[in-house]
């Protein structure tokens, strides 16, 4: 809001055209225009808006973990292979310890947090080695947001690249690595992580020049 | 208190998750209503051979609402299906007619029916996807762009179909009639078609196109795909029409193509996209089948007769939608 930095991110994702810059993976150029582009190149996006831009809410967890891994279960006569798409969804339901009734629930049903790990499933199903979570703790309730922590860690831990989007300091500091701090469109800083750095550092960055006080993107 | 309320409460949460299951139980309920009545209007109406005039009449509105039910699934709409019916009712009538109305030049004529159906699908597919125009209106003008090659190809109705085309349609084998033959074959398709890929896509696109387009879905592609089936089904659905009336009309298809949109509605799917069934397009295109028969037997004086039926279908409308209420609120 401001600072771009979900407007970074979606230029990234290939969700809205990119006005200049490059993208490399791995040292790599690699050329993306569309989310369908940089789903072949491993990344994927876990908007803010969940419900517009994650999940097919009216269908059941099971599409929804396969929505974008569905070639993978298309068989002859462009037949889907259902079992496979129940077994990988109800490996990702006790994997992430998804809260659902069962793999046929409609997504819409679920909690904030639980939805969330649906988005996630759909990504990791999808071999992503890259992750870009845009302020993934909004509208999750105080122990949903330890438990997306939780797994945040743990995914950089597998060597997944976690990009995170975040307007709150105490989370920006706890998780990142490396802090990219954005002012009205640009990039003022890149900090170290943990305890090297303060919340005033980021807030110095964030408000650099004029007067935006919208701050922070973190990478982890 | 909770052990009072808590049955009612699992009913109505089961009910509701057969709905959800099975959106096309109110049509289906509907349905079983309206043979009854028309068993006690006219008794013979229930009989095998007025059954299968029913089946035989109706099969071709079937198929149109399968057919709609396909672009519906992904939010859009096709007010050219009718269109598209005449264009290929009209080809086949003249390709078999030149081609000498033997077996072989009804198949030839066939095939070259289903790929105008296919072209005229690609067609909407791509003013309405690529082209981004509103599915509403993109639709209709394509839908007069069709009537206007149909009537070109055949500007008069009349050409009559080779014998062996609707003395097959119409026709009767191993004591069981052609078209349940067909509505088996129908029912093995959509069986299969709803376990394909591209319903899934559909569906997602329906449900949301940005969160479908984030998930790296190739929406446009998709939706031209839901075009292209829907403008196959709509030559499905020429064949039979073909079949029942035995000759060519270039605008024999108009009046069905907002009777699809109702099949698709009264059969619990979604106009909004992303919710729905083909099974209950093809249960509400009997429900219309049945209430016309029910108009007729019960003796409603014929200028009444569209009258009465615009009530029905409103009715049969009221109850659909106020069940699905209960079970989804």
């Amino acid at each position: 809001m401001g600072a771009g930095r979900t407007e970074v991110a979606r230029a990234i994702f290939g969700a809205d055209p990119r006005e200049a810059g490059d993208i490399s993976i791995h040292g790599a150029p690699v050329d993306i225009r569309t989310p369908a582009d940089a789903v072949a190149a491993g990344i994927g996006y876990l908007s803010e808006d969940r419900k517009h831009f994650g999940l097919a809410v009216g269908m059941d967890v099971r599409a929804n973990v396969a929505m974008a891994s569905l070639e993978r279960f298309t068989g002859r006569l462009g037949a889907l292979d259902e079992a496979g798409m129940r077994d990988a969804a109800r490996g990702y339901i006790d994997q992430l310890a998804i809260r659902t009734p069962s793999d046929r629930q409609e997504v819409r049903l679920l909690s904030g947090g639980n939805q969330q790990k649906v988005v996630i499933a759909k990504w990791l199903l999808r071999d992503c080695d890259i992750l870009i979570f845009d302020e993934p703790t909004r509208g999750i309730d105080v122990g949903a947001k330890s438990e997306i922590y939780k797994l945040l860690n743990g995914l950089a831990a597998q060597g997944r690249a976690i990009i995170v989007i975040s307007s709150e300091l105490p989370e920006v500091l706890r998780l990142s690595h490396r802090i990219a701090v954005m002012c009205e469109g640009r990039l003022t800083g890149i900090l170290p992580g943990g305890a090297e750095t303060s919340q005033e550092d980021i807030m110095r960055l964030a408000t650099e020049r004029e007067s935006a006080m919208e701050p922070v993107g973190g990478e982890q | 208190m909770t052990s009072i309320s808590s049955p009612t409460r699992q009913d109505n949460g089961s009910f509701r998750a057969l709905l959800g299951r099975f959106p096309f139980l109110p049509a289906l309920l509907i349905l079983a209503v309206l043979l009854v009545l028309n068993g006690v209007f006219e008794p013979n109406s229930l009989s095998f051979r007025s059954l299968t005039g029913l089946v035989r009449t109706y099969l071709a509105l079937m198929l149109l609402a399968v057919a709609q039910t396909y672009v519906v699934y992904a939010a859009d709409i096709d007010l050219s299906v009718g269109a598209i019916a005449s264009l290929v009712n009209v080809t086949i009538i003249v390709l078999m007619q030149h081609l000498g109305g033997g077996g072989l030049s009804v198949l030839a004529a066939l095939g070259v029916g289903v790929l105008v159906g296919l072209a005229c699908g690609l067609v909407n597919g791509f003013v309405v996807a690529a082209l981004r125009l509103q599915a509403i209106v993109a639709t209709f003008a394509t839908s007069i762009f069709f009537t206007g090659l149909a009537l070109v190809i055949l500007p008069v109705a009349g050409m009559p179909a080779p014998t062996v085309f609707w003395r097959t349609y119409g026709g009767t084998f191993f004591g069981i009639p052609f078209v349940f033959y067909a509505a088996a074959a129908l029912a093995i398709l959509l069986y299969l078609l709803a376990r394909t890929r591209l319903a899934t896509q559909l569906l997602a696109v329906g449900d949301g196109q940005q969160a479908a387009f984030q998930s790296g879905l190739p929406v446009t592609a998709i939706r031209i795909g839901g075009y292209a089936l829907c403008g196959v089904f709509a030559a499905l659905a020429a064949f039979c029409i073909t079949g029942d009336t035995a000759s060519g009309d270039p605008l024999v298809g108009a009046k069905m193509t907002l009777f699809s949109v109702a099949a698709v509605v009264l059969g619990g799917s979604a106009l909004s996209g992303g919710f729905g069934t083909v099974a209950g397009s093809v249960i509400a295109a009997l429900i219309i089948g049945l209430i016309n028969s029910l108009v007729f037997f019960a003796g409603t004086p014929s200028h009444w007769q569209n009258f009465v039926q615009g009530l029905a279908i409103l009715a049969a409308l009221m109850v659909g939608v106020l069940v699905s209420r209960r079970g989804r609120a």
